[in-house]
This record gives structure tokens, C-alpha cells and sequence, in this order.
């Protein structure tokens, strides 16, 4: 039996998200709602499937590094109609090209962000199920904020994010210098 | 016809009474545009417009119109008093009055002629009078206005006009076709008669049947001859056409190359200046723009793991292995009496001892050993130290395997994140470091193509307008100047190839009606029995002769006609041109039964575009002709008036062609803007009048009198002069 | 003499001023310089030319003068 890897197990989960911002911000900016089927010129949005704007809203946060915790109420979370697996598999859609891996470097920005005892993890100490459910936490958490941040730019200036390059600005004013490494620069081998 | 007078009140920009008296020969009127000479011409109109009642509210002097109170009336006409066989007058006039602050209202139009009969003056109906002195066909070649109307033959019915109406004999072409007719009748009445004729009916039967077919390809030739020749004009005239607009077609042809070039490069930045910002994010993985320091710490934080991982895992390695030895270490001893050394644990077997156990002796010895005897508790003990030993031993195994395997970290998830780090690093990582310039470069180059993009439609702009201008000015559809060399050759070699069939058409023509001929030599010279049918022949064959002698005296007629025409043309255009080359003037019959007057060098080559002075003289010595010719025929003179016909009289002195044409028998009113000096910086406007004195003839100056305004109507007044 | 020469003269004046009628025909021209000389005259050919143009002047119907001028012609020429 091949040993269960952290990856998948976070893959095949599904974040939630405030219900609030369904109207306010992920109705506006994709296709949610409307069904997978037609094409993303005839709906007119920037975005495609709901979890996009998620993604956008997810990486402002990351960036920003702020979180914001989700509201107590169940009842006001809502999840997308894909797991993350599927998240970025956009063959179909015309003008758009799929981007499978960027599922991956989330999971990344996850682990080096989520504080998970990994030794313990390792040990067994802690369930699998347990560590994905803190990746899950700072995911939504990160994107959460990230909402917040959408609605806040919106409420000042309703058309914000409508201009062609509203959302590119955001990511445009962090910084984007790599940083000198201090620890030695190649990883040490499996052996 | 000589006009004596002209009186023009309150119609148009001539407010109040004004009059101009012409002289016998040349008047001249001098007026700048937009002081009155189009008006003056259009007054004339306006008299001799027989077509109707015409009374419009744009006919009054806005002038005279403002200064109308209400109930006030005051009256438009036109009148001219000319002799023609006696002395006349025709007069049209209409009332006007103000009824309220915005209306005018018109009435009492009335259209009277007067002439001397002995010695009272008797009133008629203006248009009878004017038709009979003056009728429609002959003021068609007496009034011009504009150049654009001089050419007389620029209309297909032209010809035939002028020769009806100026060659003496009216009417031939209805007798040609009337004598034509009747030939084809009394041919089809002789033929019956021959058909019927017992003698030489089967010859005439088959006389007629070949003398049909021949006919009838006649009759389809001489169509697609006609046709031919219609093309070739039509080829000649497209051909001109491009000739003369070679210049200008090319130029459109370039201007149309260098859009054509723009509009495609216009496509192309238009594609390179759009962007998808927003999902380029997701699709381009530019929202990984600021992605590297986390990968960095990414990075780190699983190095530490792996690290802290092995380190564990090495201790842990260590601890067990130093228990597993010591365990190893040790091995049991069994205890005997007299410490002998026991046997092995395993001798005597399991099935032995429980044999010796169940019958309680010793076997070997043969010492009975019953229950609860020293030697029958020892035979137990040695089986259960045998069972006590097989059990040791797996579950050594079982507690080895346990103790091997039992890991200290049994989950390889940072295994899972090392390989993820590794794949991470080297290729991958800077890919992701260098989305941030992917980035800066893409929105620059966009920037850059928008720019260009600008400037491109700029020029296309630009060009676009330079295009619509060359259309405009040369006043060419953009169809025809997008005619190219190949177009020119195409339509030279339709043009040659009709040509040809043309030629060929004619030699088949000739043969078939020669043919036909025959035929009908034969016909008439079959000799019937009967002496009706004979007289049928002759019959038909006078009106064969009759319609070939009104056909040949009609054509000989127009011949006539144009040959006098072309000479007294060219009398006139040596008057006018004096001592500079004039050329000679021929009037060529076209195909459609009209006419083209062509100018000639002394060395028998055609002048293709004459220059404007050489032009208009020649047209107007072409319309001198036809009123000299008018005199000859009627016994009766008209004035020629002329609207600003000189604005291409470049190249003359002004003073020596209106003194030829003073001295020219004829009266003539020429309406012009020469001899009037416009000073470029101040618009001041003052008469010539070093050549004015020159001039013999009389000379009148119309000007709008100052102040006036433009754009008010109610401040125009045009004003008469005499200047000499 | 200068009479005065009506359209119809001029025509039949440049009508059998045609050669090869004069050769056909055998006539002098000169002799019937008007319509109404041409329409007393005894030469058929002249005759029906003057009637042609005269009645064509009166605005006879094209038949009519067909039937005039062939019935004219089938009894003199």
C-alpha cells in the first residue's frame, strides 16, 4: 500500500468561505453560479470557476500576510463545487489555459506558513487528518482576508476592481526581490 | 433679335430698379463672384421660362422685402426691350406684399410682350411672344452659363437639333424612315406576287428563302457591329479617361498601398497591444510574482525538518541497536546435579518425554518414576523447559521483529516535502523569479504597441483624408482610379480585339449585302408571266431608289451641314486667337449619330487636351458659327451671352479678344470677373481701367455695395454701373 | 428667281439631286425646283417624291401615304 501523502489528503479537501462575499465580490468577478458549461465571453466575467477569485483573494492575503479568522456560524460558510484537486484544470475554456500547478505552490506557501509540528506528525503522534486541517485553516484564513481586502477597495471606489488592470496592481505593488538565502543553497540529499 | 435694354427690379440681390443698355456688338458686364453676375443671367432665365407660373418667394429682393411695412406692395420683374422685326418688349412680373411681420404674400403674376403694329402698340402673351421671336431651340444656343455648357454636342440628341433646327431642312429623318418603310413593303408585296406566279414561283420561293437568311445576317451583324463599335467608344473613352488620370491614379494606387500596408500593421499591434491582466495571474502564474521568498522559506523550514528528522532517526538507529546486542548477548543455562553438563534442551524429543511422563518411568534407565516422585517432577520440568524453550523462541522472533520494526517515525510526509523542495529548487525556482521581469517586459511592450498603435492610426487617418481629397479634387470615382496598369492593358486589348472583329464584321457585311444584291438582281429579273407581278418589281424598285437618294440627301444634308459649320468655325477661331496658334477645328460624326468638335494642329495631329483658353475659344467659335449660320438661315440675328466664360483666358490679353469679339458682327454679353483687380491683402476690388480704355466695346460694373453682410440676405444690394 | 423655298422644296431639291436617280431617270433637276412643279410633273419618279414629302408634310399616316404613293406608282411607272 504506497503511503498516504500530505499533498493529496490537502488536495482532495475543499476550503470554505464567507458567505457574504458571494454577492459582493465572487458573483462579480466569475462565472460562479452559472454552471461550468458556457463560455466564460458569453458570461462576461474577468474569472471563470468561483474558486479563482479565492485564489486571487488567497495570495493577496498570503502576501500581505495577514489572516483573518472565518465567521464562528457554519451556517454562513459556504465551500466551491471542487475540490483543489481540480483547481486550475481548465482545458475547455476558450482563451484560457490551465494552470495545474499552481495548486502546488499553494501547498507550499501552506506548509512554510502553517505552524504544524511536523516532527510530532511524523511520529504519529498528530493525524494526518489533524495537519491538513491547519493547512486548511491558514488557506482560508489567508483568503478570508483577502476578501476583506476586496471589499473594502470596493467600497471606497465601486468600479475598482472592474478596471482591466485593477487586479494586477495589487500583486504589482509587493515586492518581488529575492532574497538572499543564509542557510547553504543546496538541499541536502536524501541519503 | 438685338436687345436693347435690360431692366431688372427687385428680383434677387437687385434691390430697386436697375438697367443695363446693350450695345450692337460686345457688352461687357464685370462683376466679381457673388456681386450679381449669376443673378443677372438667372433674371434672364427667369423672363424666358415658358413652362409656367413662376412666382417664388426667393425670387424678391430680400433688401426690399425687409423694408416692407405691413401692407406695404412693391413688384419683381424683368423686362427687356430688343427689335425684331419691329420694336418689343417682354415683360414678367409678380406682386409682392407683407401681410404680417413674417409673411410675404405674392400674387398678380403676370407674363405680357408688346409690339408695334402701324402705329399702335398691341399686348400678347409673353411666352407666345417670346416663342415667336425667340424661341427654346434657339435660346439653347444662346445663353450660356458656366463653361460646362458650351460644348453644344455634349448630348446624344445634339446633332440632330442642330441640324433640324440650323441646317435648313428639317425633318429628313422622318422621310427616310417614312421612304424605308415603304421599301420594305413593296419588296414584301412583290415577293408574294412572285411566289404566286405559276412561271418562276419555285425560284422566287427559294429566291425569298435565301434573300430572308441573308437578311437576316445582316441584320445580326450590322447589331453586333453596332454593338462592337459602342464598346470601342466606350473602350476610347474609358482609355482617355485613365490617360488623362494616369498621373492621378497612380498616385491614389500609391496612397491605397501604403493603407493597405498601415491597416495590416494596425492588425498586428492591435493584437499585441491587448492583455489579459487578470487571468494571466492564474494562466501565467504571474500572481507568483512575489513568490520567491516564500519558497525560500519554504525551503528552509523543510531543510531544518529533514535535518532534525535524520538526526532522531540516527539516535534512535543507535539506542536499539546497543539493546538488541545486549540481548543477543546473553544466553540461558540449563542447571544439573552434579553439575554435569545438561543435555540439550531439545534431547529427549517432546513425543519421548510425554511417553515416559504418561506410563511414569524412566525409559532409559528403566526406573519407575510415579506422580509426585522426585524423578516424575523432573521429567516435567525437562518437558516443560523443552515447550518453555520453543516458546522463547518465536516469541523472540515475533518480540525481534516487533523491537526491529517498530520505527520512530512510521510517516514519511517530510520525506513527501523534501522531495517537494528538491523539485522546487534549481529550474522551477528561477523560473518563478523571473515572472517579475516576464512581467515588466509584457506591460512595457504593451505600452510600446499602444503607442504605435496611436501613431498608426494616425496616419491612416491622415492618408485616408489625403485619399478622400484626391477623389474629391479630381472628381473621379475611387472605382476608376483604382483602374491599374493591368486595367489599361485589359481594356487596350478589349478595345483591339473588338477592333479587329469589327474589321472583320465590315469585310463579312460587304460580302453578305453584295450577296444580297444578287439575290435580289435575280428576283427582279425572274420574268413572270403575269404583268401585275412585273409591275410589282418596278414599283419596288423605285422605292429602292427613292429611299437610297432621301437617305443619301439626308446624310449629305448633315454633311453639308457640319462641313459649313466646321468653316465658319474656324474663321472664328482665327479671329479670336489673332496671332497665336489656334489650330483647326473638325467636327467628327460619332456612332451614335452625334458629334465631337476636335482640334487640330497645322500638321494634321490630333491636340488631345487643349489647354482652357484654346478650349473656350474653340467652343465659342464653334457658337459664333452657329448664330452666324441662324443668320444666314432665319434672316435673323440673336445675341450669344456669355456667363464668365473667360476664367481660363489665361494666356490672352484680355483687351485684344474682347475687341476681336466687339468687332465681331453679332451682338454678345459676356458676364466676366476680368479686368477686376482684387488687392490679396486688403480684398479691395478696382477696376482695369488702363485696359478698359482700350476696350471699344461697353462695359458695366456690377459690385455689391458696402456695408454688407454675408450671412444676412436683407443687407445685399447689387448695384449697375456704366463704366463705358 | 428668288421665290421663297419652303422646307419640303429644299428636301425634294436635295432628293433628286441624287446622281444615280438623275442617271436612272433621265431628268434635269433644275426643272422642278418646288413641290408643286414636282407635282405636275410627268416623270413618275418625281412625282411620288413630291407626294411623299407634300403628304408627309400634311401629316398623312404613314399607310396612307404607302397606298397613295404604290397605287401612284403601279399605274406610271
Amino acid at each position: 500500500m504506497a503511503a498516504e501523502k500530505i499533498y493529496d489528503l490537502w488536495a482532495s479537501r475543499n476550503p470554505q468561505w464567507e458567505k457574504r462575499y458571494e454577492d459582493s465580490i465572487i458573483k462579480n468577478f466569475c462565472d460562479y453560479g452559472r454552471g461550468a458549461t458556457s463560455l466564460r465571453e458569453d458570461r462576461g466575467k474577468v474569472f471563470g470557476g468561483g474558486y479563482e477569485i479565492f485564489i486571487v483573494a488567497f495570495f493577496i492575503g498570503l502576501y500581505f500576510n495577514q489572516k483573518r479568522q472565518l465567521i464562528e456560524d457554519t451556517q454562513k460558510r459556504k465551500t466551491f463545487g471542487q475540490p483543489i484537486q481540480y483547481w486550475g484544470n481548465l482545458d475547455s475554456v476558450k482563451g484560457r489555459k490551465a494552470y495545474p500547478k499552481l495548486r502546488e505552490y499553494i501547498f507550499t506557501a501552506l506548509i512554510a506558513r502553517t505552524d504544524i509540528d511536523f516532527i510530532a506528525l511524523e511520529k504519529g503522534e498528530m493525524t494526518s487528518r489533524k495537519a491538513v486541517d491547519m493547512l486548511m485553516q491558514t488557506m482560508e484564513e489567508y483568503a478570508n482576508w483577502g476578501f476583506h481586502f476586496m471589499e473594502d477597495k470596493l467600497t471606497d471606489d465601486p468600479n475598482y476592481f472592474f478596471r482591466e488592470t485593477a487586479f494586477l496592481e495589487v500583486f504589482l505593488a509587493f515586492d518581488a526581490s529575492v532574497p538572499e538565502s543564509t542557510d547553504e543553497d543546496e538541499p541536502e540529499s536524501l541519503d | 433679335m438685338i436687345i436693347k435694354e435690360i431692366k431688372i427690379n427687385n428680383f434677387r440681390s437687385y434691390y430697386g430698379s436697375n438697367h443695363l443698355s446693350l450695345s450692337k456688338g460686345l457688352t461687357l458686364v464685370i462683376g466679381d463672384n457673388g456681386d450679381g453676375k449669376t443673378t443677372l443671367f438667372e433674371a434672364l432665365e427667369w423672363l424666358f421660362d415658358t413652362t409656367g407660373e413662376n412666382r417664388k418667394d426667393s425670387h424678391i429682393s430680400e433688401k426690399r422685402k425687409s423694408e416692407l411695412e405691413i401692407g406695404e406692395i412693391d413688384e419683381v420683374s424683368v423686362n427687356i426691350t430688343f427689335e425684331h422685326d419691329g420694336e418689343k418688349e417682354i415683360e414678367k412680373s409678380f406682386t409682392f406684399e407683407r401681410i404680417s411681420e413674417d409673411n410675404i404674400r405674392t400674387r398678380d403674376y403676370k407674363f405680357v410682350g408688346y409690339f408695334i403694329d402701324g402705329a399702335e402698340r398691341h399686348s400678347i402673351a409673353g411666352d407666345k411672344l417670346l416663342n415667336m421671336c425667340f424661341e427654346p431651340v434657339i435660346r439653347k444656343y444662346c445663353l450660356f452659363k458656366g463653361e460646362n455648357e458650351l460644348n453644344v454636342f455634349d448630348n446624344d440628341t445634339a446633332l440632330k437639333t442642330l441640324v433640324d433646327t440650323f441646317s435648313g431642312i428639317r425633318d429628313f429623318e422622318k422621310l427616310v424612315e417614312l421612304t424605308t418603310e415603304f421599301e420594305h413593303k413593296s419588296a414584301n408585296a412583290a415577293n408574294r406576287e412572285l411566289q404566286n406566279d405559276k412561271k418562276v414561283s419555285n425560284q422566287a420561293k427559294e429566291l425569298n428563302a435565301q434573300l430572308n437568311d441573308v437578311t437576316n445576317d445582316i441584320q445580326s451583324i450590322k447589331t453586333e457591329l453596332n454593338q462592337k463599335k459602342i464598346s470601342i467608344n466606350e473602350f476610347s473613352s474609358k482609355l482617355e479617361l485613365l490617360e488623362k488620370n494616369q498621373e492621378t491614379s497612380e498616385r491614389y494606387q500609391a496612397i491605397k498601398e501604403r493603407i493597405k500596408g498601415l491597416k495590416d500593421k494596425r492588425a498586428k499591434l492591435a493584437a499585441w497591444s491587448s492583455c489579459e491582466y487578470s487571468t494571466n495571474l492564474l494562466d501565467e502564474y504571474w500572481i507568483l510574482r512575489s513568490f520567491p521568498a516564500i519558497i525560500k522559506e519554504f525551503s528552509a523550514k523543510v531543510s531544518a525538518l529533514s535535518k532534525e528528522k535524520r538526526r532522531l532517526d540516527k539516535q534512535e538507529t543507535e539506542r536499539r541497536a546497543k539493546e538488541a546486542g545486549e540481548r543477543e548477548a546473553i544466553s540461558k543455562i540449563q542447571k544439573l546435579a552434579n553439575d554435569a553438563v545438561p543435555l540439550p534442551w531439545n534431547l529427549p524429543d517432546e513425543a519421548t518425554m510425554k511417553e515416559m511422563i504418561d506410563d511414569e518411568i524412566c525409559k532409559v534407565c528403566g526406573r519407575p518414576a510415579p506422580k509426585g516422585s522426585e524423578a516424575y517432577e523432573f521429567m516435567c520440568n525437562k518437558l516443560n523447559e523443552y515447550l518453555a524453550h520453543i516458546a522463547a523462541e518465536a516469541n523472540k522472533n515475533t518480540a525481534t521483529k516487533e523491537d526491529d520494526e517498530k520505527p520512530l517515525f512510521p510517516n514519511s510526509f517530510i520525506n513527501e516535502l523534501h522531495s517537494r523542495q528538491i523539485k522546487l529548487s534549481g529550474d522551477t525556482e528561477q523560473e518563478i523569479s523571473k515572472i517579475a521581469t516576464t512581467i515588466s517586459d509584457r506591460l512595457e511592450f504593451v505600452t510600446k504597441r499602444k503607442a504605435d498603435l496611436a501613431e498608426v492610426e494616425k496616419q491612416l487617418q491622415e492618408l485616408e483624408t489625403e485619399q478622400n481629397d484626391l477623389l474629391m479634387q479630381s472628381g473621379l470615382s475611387a472605382e476608376l482610379l483604382d483602374k491599374s496598369i493591368s486595367d489599361l492593358r485589359g481594356f487596350f486589348d478589349a478595345k483591339s480585339r473588338a477592333e479587329s472583329r469589327v474589321s472583320e464584321l465590315e469585310t463579312t457585311l460587304k460580302f453578305k449585302e453584295s450577296a444580297r444584291a444578287e439575290i435580289q438582281e435575280k428576283l427582279s429579273q425572274l420574268e413572270p408571266t403575269s404583268s401585275m407581278t412585273q409591275v410589282y418589281q418596278r414599283v419596288h424598285t423605285a422605292f429602292e431608289r427613292i429611299t437610297k437618294a432621301f437617305s443619301n440627301a439626308k446624310e449629305q444634308n448633315i454633311n453639308n451641314f457640319l462641313q459649313m459649320l466646321e468653316t465658319e468655325s474656324n474663321k472664328y477661331l482665327q479671329k479670336l486667337n489673332k496671332n497665336d496658334f489656334y489650330g483647326i477645328i473638325r467636327i467628327r460624326k460619332t456612332i451614335n449619330n452625334s458629334a465631337r468638335i476636335e482640334l487640330y494642329s497645322d500638321n494634321g495631329t490630333r491636340i488631345e487636351n487643349p489647354n482652357g483658353a484654346l478650349k473656350t475659344t474653340m467652343y465659342m467659335s464653334v457658337l459664333f458659327a452657329i448664330s452666324q449660320i441662324t443668320t444666314l438661315k432665319r434672316e435673323q440675328d440673336y445675341p450669344l451671352i456669355f456667363d464668365a466664360p473667360t476664367s481660363s483666358f489665361g494666356g490672352f490679353k484680355e483687351d485684344t479678344f474682347y475687341n476681336v469679339i466687339d468687332t465681331i458682327d453679332k451682338q454678345c454679353v459676356i458676364v466676366t470677373k476680368d479686368l477686376l483687380n482684387i488687392d490679396k491683402a486688403t480684398g479691395q476690388k478696382t477696376l482695369d481701367s488702363d485696359t478698359i480704355n482700350k476696350l471699344s466695346c461697353s462695359v458695366y460694373r456690377i459690385e455689391k455695395i458696402e456695408p454688407f453682410n454675408d450671412k444676412d440676405l436683407s443687407t445685399i444690394q447689387t448695384v449697375v454701373k456704366q463704366v463705358r | 428667281m428668288s421665290t421663297y423655298q419652303t422646307n419640303g422644296d429644299k428636301i425634294l431639291q436635295a432628293v433628286i439631286a441624287d446622281e444615280q436617280l438623275i442617271n436612272f431617270y433621265g431628268y434635269n433637276p433644275d426643272d422642278f425646283r418646288s413641290i408643286s412643279d414636282a407635282l405636275d410633273s410627268d416623270i413618275a419618279v418625281i412625282q411620288a417624291i413630291a407626294q411623299i414629302i407634300n403628304r408627309n408634310e400634311q401629316k398623312a399616316t404613314e399607310k396612307e401615304i404607302y397606298n397613295e404613293v404604290s397605287n401612284f406608282l403601279k399605274t406610271n411607272i
